[in-house]
């Protein structure tokens, strides 16, 4: 994720939780050039991917006119690539869902997990041809790796192998805590209906624009809103040039990559789980 | 209470949000946000004749040091806000020119560009 907000109207002092909030992000880092048949080697599979939850994407190329790498938790490694390099790698993939009838962008989707991927085998061999000796593609990478049960000794596995590569450590992560003064705020309530009548400033796009007005620190006066009831709102960014996002369909840019959500906690311990997402992706 | 939901699906959002920046190319001008809407009226004025200037743009925030701003479009005005920043040229016989850096339905989206990471990490191109 990009950037994560929590918003608490009416709140007169922050709970500690979020007044010190230092997550645990040790094991955020950036690795400089990396090659991408470091991802799919069995030792990595075996050593770092089947041993705890690792995220990572490519950052620098952009979805819509590079090629994209990203890696699941799930053990699927996606490339996302012209279609120049995808007939220059040589790995089966799938056109993807936003370029029209002559696809001009090509999905590689790799199973790391499964059994014909290991050493020996020929599905394996051939990733490793391809991405290796055919074309020795390299990214701007960075990962979160939390490893399952484990201590963080395990980090010193990922150091040793890749050794070769620079990895900087990019836990010190910037927090702020902004007070917005705000005399309005929307009453909120499980049973409101979401889509009532346009206009009122109490249907669901009214009170995402109110959340957007604050995360942007825009000009409120247009807002209209009602009494002070409190509720909580977590907005999680994502990265608009991942080639995956919700239950890992595919992502693109055209007017926007719009990859985030929301969860707006309501007092009754009801929640609203806004997704919003981008015009090249498929409805969750 | 356990697993019961409503799903909602939204389809045509009624606004669209544009984060745009004017670049004067150095020349000073004094701006505040009724001079930069009054522009970007003129600017759909002068595309779109009287059609783009019935268009409600809204200026929702407005930097007067860089110049920034978030706009409110209709959705269904949106190409043509667009198109008219992208062809405006010259404010008081001055070069000058819009740059749209995101768009997007969803406001709390412009809040934060993923696309600017590269630079906040200082990386070389690959």
């Amino acid at each position: 994720m990009r950037k994560v907000e929590v918003m608490l109207p009416g709140c007169e002092s922050l709970p500690d939780v979020i007044q010190d909030i230092s997550p645990d992000l040790d094991s955020y880092y950036l690795v400089k050039r990396l090659p991408v048949v470091e991802l799919v080697k069995e030792e990595f599979v075996k050593e770092i991917l089947r041993k705890g939850h690792f995220t990572g994407i490519s950052v620098g190329t952009r979805v819509d006119n590079h090629t994209v790498v990203a890696v699941l938790p799930s053990g699927h490694l996606i490339l996302s690539v012209d279609k120049d390099l995808y007939q220059e790698l040589g790995l089966s993939g799938k056109p993807s869902k936003y370029t029209g009838r002559n696809a001009t962008r090509f999905v590689v989707e790799i199973d790391l997990f499964n059994a014909n991927h290991s050493n020996g085998k020929k599905q394996y061999n051939r990733v490793l041809w391809s991405l290796k000796d055919r074309l020795n593609l390299t990214f701007n990478f960075i990962f979160s790796w939390e490893p399952i049960n484990e201590e963080k000794v395990n980090f010193m596995q990922l150091t040793r192998l890749w050794d070769k590569y620079v990895l900087e450590d990019l836990s010190i992560v910037s927090h702020t805590i902004q007070k917005t003064q705000t005399t309005v705020v929307p009453k909120l309530s499980h049973n409101q209906s979401l889509v009532s009548t346009p206009g009122d400033g109490q249907d669901v796009s009214s009170i995402y624009e109110y959340i957007g007005t604050i995360s942007c620190d825009a000009n409120q006066s247009f807002v209209k809103s009602d009494a002070l009831v409190p509720w909580a709102a977590l907005t999680v960014h994502g990265f608009d040039d991942s080639p995956v996002s919700w239950w890992r369909k595919e992502h693109g840019f055209h007017k926007n990559g719009c990859n985030l959500y929301t969860i707006l906690i309501l007092p009754d311990d009801t929640y609203w789980l806004y997704m919003a997402i981008g015009t090249d992706d498929e409805c969750p | 209470m356990e697993g019961e939901f409503e799903r909602i699906v939204l389809k045509s959002p009624q606004y669209h949000y544009m984060m745009v920046q004017l670049d004067l190319f150095g020349a000073k001008a004094n701006f505040d946000s009724d001079l930069f809407k009054n522009l970007i009226m003129k600017a759909l004025k002068g595309l779109h004749g009287d059609v783009g200037g019935s268009i409600s743009v809204d200026i929702i925030r407005f930097e007067k040091k860089s110049l920034k701003s978030i706009l409110r479009v209709p959705s269904i005005g949106l190409v043509k806000v667009w198109s008219a920043l992208t062809l405006y040229s010259s404010h008081n016989d001055k070069p000058c020119h819009f740059k749209v850096s995101k768009v997007s339905p969803h406001l709390p989206s412009l809040s934060v560009n993923s696309r600017d990471f590269t630079s906040e990490l200082l990386l070389e191109k690959v």
